[in-house]
């Protein structure tokens, strides 16, 4: 009788063990799609010497889109485009960035939590730590989020965006 | 004196070919931003059983923004948008493709001559041939161009573009 009750006692720890192990799996699996919906809207930095970058960012399908320019003293300077989009295979938004003058860029957005994100270049997605250059981004509100410019693993620049609408 | 201008004619006939040589490397390189450039406007496609594709396509920058929708008696079946833009470091577009609904898309697409091009996914670029979805795109004139669908190595369907506007 006391083996059947130990036998059982083993079963059910198992059982829970087994349980627990899922649930922190599923902790882990974020919704990127979802999660991106915290950049929707529209942003401003201001990154000094008169100068401030704007970005609009609005939903299309499941992924979304955003127009983004750089302007000093109220004359824009740089504009540029990203069409983003999520990626099943590899769990991680997929997005392109277009700057007028220059040449299209391939890169991906993963959050890590339900507030940090890293951006890196498509290329560097299997190991981003060793990447050339790295984004760590962080909500630190619905209406602020900040981005740490990280070049060959130095942290470069902080920027700090605004929601305006 | 004789030798003197039969070395003259070879050092003429040499030159001559190295310039017959040069111009043909130039004429295989397209010029992909240049050719790029065919694209711009807004195209239609007849898609049979009342369907229509249409598809325009803006300049931004070297690139291209395009939107595309197709059409059974003005209700819109499925629509999409794409951002094309070009990369020197392997001479070629590419583009995010990103389908209501769908998951992203990274295409490649480049000319292989003045009126010829060749779209496939992005990590099929060094052998679109064996590329499970390749499309063979051909310029007929500056008002029409075909697209043949390349399904796993058989074409499976043909899209005829006509311009509607520049």
């Amino acid at each position: 009788m006391k083996t059947l009750y130990l036998t059982l006692t083993v079963i059910v720890l198992l059982l829970l063990c087994t349980n627990l192990a899922q649930a922190q799996t599923n902790q882990t699996n974020l919704n990127q799609t979802e999660l991106t919906k915290q950049f929707m809207g529209s942003w401003k930095c201001d990154f000094g010497n008169d100068t401030t970058f704007f970005m609009e960012g609005k939903l299309y399908g499941t992924g979304s889109e955003y127009n983004y320019n750089y302007a000093a003293k109220g004359k824009l300077f740089m504009e540029g485009k990203q069409l983003a989009g999520y990626d099943k295979k590899i769990d991680k938004i997929v997005y392109v960035n277009l700057e007028k003058g220059k040449d299209i860029e391939m890169l991906a957005l993963w959050f890590t939590s339900t507030n940090k994100y890293i951006i890196t270049s498509y290329s560097d997605i299997a190991n981003p730590e060793k990447a050339s250059f790295k984004f760590e981004g962080e909500f630190k509100s619905p209406n602020l989020f900040i981005e740490k410019l990280i070049i060959n693993g130095k942290l470069l620049k902080t920027y700090t965006m605004t929601r305006v609408k | 004196m004789k030798t003197h201008y039969f070395i003259l004619t070879v050092i003429v006939l040499l030159l001559l070919c190295t310039n017959v040589a040069m111009s043909q490397t130039i004429q295989a390189k397209p010029n992909q931003v240049e050719l790029m450039r065919q694209l711009i406007g807004s195209w239609k496609a007849d898609l049979g059983k009342d369907t229509v594709l249409y598809w325009d396509a803006k300049p931004f920058g070297t690139g291209l923004e395009c939107y595309y929708k197709s059409v059974t008696k003005d209700k819109i079946l499925m629509e999409g948008k794409q951002l094309f833009g070009y990369d020197k470091k392997i001479d070629k577009y590419l583009a995010s493709n990103l389908v209501k609904g769908m998951d992203i898309e990274i295409w490649a697409l480049w000319f292989t001559s003045s009126n010829k091009y060749i779209i496939t996914y992005y990590s099929d670029i060094p052998n679109p041939d064996k590329s499970s979805f390749k499309v063979d795109g051909e310029f007929i004139s500056p008002n029409g161009y075909n697209e043949t669908f390349i399904i796993n190595g058989k074409p499976v369907m043909t899209y005829k573009y006509m311009r509607i506007k520049k």
